[in-house]
């Protein structure tokens, strides 16, 4: 050990001789010039990275997870005004609602929410709850809102609710209608939702609970009629649209698989996947004349026999199982019910590949940081779920032109 | 359970407007000091409720408030914890419940889906329960929200009532923050609504109207004003004739203004809210104008 005054120039030239003549002390000390330099390197580029992203841009992800349905669209349009829209939303832990809101690259656009909750009246009928929340979407329309997104029947008894956003572009107004299942076995009318479609509605979410059934919405831009069509590009000729709503009968919280497959045969696609746990419901939408046919693939959690038989495991299904099918030309369906099962469509002529990945954590600013790895590697928010006390986010990356 | 939890909450919301009126509301207002930095710990015993945590409903948990975080551990261990910097907002709930009954009803219904026979033993339950009914728990309900790292979490706790005023003064040592006792200022709202029920006034509402977040069916009304500086006060609506601060309905902060010529009975104005629903504009009493928010 050398201890030597800094200001003393003999003291210094005594350490410098000391190591030129030391030839050992001196090989020494070139590694760990060397390693130092070398671990400069590595970490030079992160650290930059690391501040440029901490100090000059806002992280892309910004998370809530909430009880209270007013402090969550509170919270939402705080995000909102510092930049974020919602992209993904869904129940999670105990009775809470969470949202992921993502940074809008366009600083020009701003967003604002407002919910819309299911009504439940102390005495609740299927046509009350309809006429009351037909009411407040119309009026929320009115205001230029439009339908965002919807929380499906959660079972644990959190309000319905329907997320309705208002964007700074043209001011543009909308009008909804719901249907309702009707009868003993809760059919969805066809008259009236032959009606709908050639009033110029189109198919816009699903809500409600277990008790009044799932409620259907549609939207229209105000003043649209039929033939016009409500969206321009989404969807085909809303007066030859028709929709199927097919049911598991054996197992009724089930996907019906042989039905999704006989009418994608005969060129219907799958719109949603939506109900409660006590009953599913598909729905499919076809055109006349049949268009092209798309594939479908479903991933679902199979059966697997313990070594000793003496009960049966159940297999789950993995973010390279969505890979596997998205690089045949797969994607997943944002489908409103929680997958497993997740259904997979092909478009015809679709040369486009789709990547996956699951993030979750229990702790949600270690979720917004694996987000924001995960979309530095080009992934993009897909779904969000709750899985088992945990938010889990299934992420896409594309290779493919189509978003 | 579910259904008994949300009518806790919708209440507590009330409650919570109402405090939120009188400026008591939950809000965090800055106080510092050198307790702040005290390093005692102590655990509190409380019952998970709703939130963030990956904490089955009900679930007990040990919460221990240090200088700097708010630890939480549950029966499978540690969760996380909260720095006590970034919690913005602590409301709270004070209530009274028949948990006795509740546990004898939850137990029989347990018990009828072991097996349906076991409801042969009900009428005897019966009267256990009906005698039991009066006996009533006091629970506090802690609301936490806090902001860290992109995010916006809120947690819910079940404390004991007498743990209370204890753990917010805790939080308040900890966070340099005042979060408000509502126990203490729903009582002295209570005594000003008392004092000044004398000076009720009668509404009579002649459509269905929207009060804040409140639908107000047409019929008579009861209005208790609270003045707190001279051109501000809150309005306080009770159903038909009596001023019961149980049946509290809808809380407003209103603008007073001077009215001329003066009127003996009150005089509702209305406005449209835009949902097909109208809202009351002002309310003029005697020589006075109360303009409502919009």
């Amino acid at each position: 050990m050398i201890c030597a005054d800094p200001n003393d120039p003999h003291a210094t030239h005594g350490k410098q001789n000391r190591f030129t003549t030391d030839s050992a002390a001196g090989r020494y000390l070139k590694r760990i010039v060397v390693l130092l330099a070398s671990t400069l390197i590595i970490l030079c580029p992160r650290n930059a990275y690391t501040q440029e992203h901490s100090t000059d841009q806002p992280a892309r992800y910004h998370l809530i997870q909430v009880v209270d349905p007013h402090t969550f669209v509170e919270k939402i349009n705080e995000a909102a005004d510092q930049g974020y829209r919602v992209i993904a939303m869904s129940h999670g832990g105990v009775q809470s609602l969470s949202a992921i809101m993502e940074r809008v690259e366009n600083t020009s656009e701003s967003y604002n929410y407002l919910s819309v909750p299911v009504p439940v009246p102390k005495f609740a009928t299927s046509g009350k709850v309809k006429t009351e929340f037909e009411e407040k979407l119309n009026a929320a329309g009115a205001k230029g809102y439009q339908l965002r997104m919807t929380f499906g029947a959660s079972g644990e008894g959190i309000l319905d609710l329907a997320i309705m956003e208002s964007n700074s572009g043209p001011h543009q107004l909308y009008e909804y209608a719901l249907v309702t299942p009707r009868g003993l076995f809760g059919y969805y009318s066809n008259d009236q939702l032959a009606r709908l479609i050639a009033a110029g509605y189109r198919w816009a979410g699903t809500a409600g609970g277990p008790q009044q059934g799932p409620l259907i919405i549609f939207e229209k831009l105000r003043g649209a009629s039929g033939s016009q069509g409500s969206s321009p590009g989404k969807g085909p000729d809303a007066a030859h649209q028709r929709f199927n709503f097919p049911e598991n009968n054996i197992i009724r919280s089930h996907l019906p698989e042989k039905e999704l497959r006989k009418l994608a045969a005969e060129g219907a696609r799958v719109v949603d996947f939506f109900g409660s746990p006590k009953q599913m419901i598909l729905a499919m939408e076809s055109t006349i004349p049949p268009s092209a046919p798309c594939e479908y693939v479903v991933l679902k959690n199979k059966n697997l026999a313990s070594p000793l038989a003496l009960k049966a495991k159940m297999s789950e299904v993995e973010a390279d199982d969505l890979t596997r099918a998205g690089r045949q030309g797969f994607r997943m369906l944002r489908l409103s019910a929680t997958g497993p099962p997740f259904v997979m469509e092909k478009l015809p002529g679709s040369a486009t590949h789709y990547e996956y990945q699951f993030v979750s954590s229990s702790l949600l600013p270690k979720l917004a940081e694996q987000l924001n790895d995960a979309s530095l590697a080009g992934f993009h928010v897909a779904k969000m779920e709750s899985f088992s006390d945990n938010l889990l986010v299934i992420m896409e990356r594309t290779d493919g032109s189509q978003p | 359970m579910a259904h008994n939890r949300d009518a806790i909450f919708r209440r507590s919301g009330l409650i919570l407007a109402v405090l939120l009126t009188q400026g008591f509301g939950a809000m965090a207002i800055p106080q510092g000091g050198s307790e702040s930095n005290s390093s005692q710990q102590r655990h509190w015993k409380a019952v998970y409720q709703a939130g963030v945590a990956p904490f089955g409903p009900d679930s007990r948990m040990t919460v221990t408030i240090s200088s700097d975080s708010m630890v939480f551990e549950g029966k499978k261990g540690r969760w996380s914890s909260i720095p006590v910097q970034s919690i913005t907002v602590v409301s709270s709930n004070l209530t009274s419940e028949h948990t006795a009954t509740r546990n004898q009803v939850a137990a029989w219904g347990a018990l009828a889906q072991f097996s349906p026979y076991t409801l042969l033993f009900l009428p005897f339950g019966a009267p256990v329960m009906a005698a039991t009914y009066p006996v009533k728990s006091k629970y506090a309900y802690i609301s936490i929200l806090w902001s860290e790292q992109n995010t916006d979490q809120e947690m819910r706790l079940r404390l004991d009532r007498k743990d209370y005023s204890a753990f917010l003064e805790e939080l308040q040592k900890a966070t340099g923050k005042e979060w408000k006792n509502l126990e203490t200022e729903w009582g002295k709202l209570q005594q000003a609504i008392v004092a000044n029920a004398s000076h009720k006034i009668a509404l009579q509402l002649d459509r269905k109207i929207r009060m804040g977040s409140v639908e107000l069916k047409p019929g008579l009304y009861q209005l208790v004003l609270l003045t707190r500086e001279i051109d501000h006060g809150e309005a306080y609506l009770f159903p038909k004739n009596e001023v019961n601060i149980e049946h509290l309905v809808a809380t407003a902060l209103v603008d007073i203004v001077p009215a001329s010529p003066a009127i003996q009975a009150a005089e509702v104005r209305y406005a449209e809210n835009g949902n097909g629903l109208s809202r009351i504009s002002e309310i003029q009493i005697a020589d006075q104008v109360l303009r409502f928010p919009q």
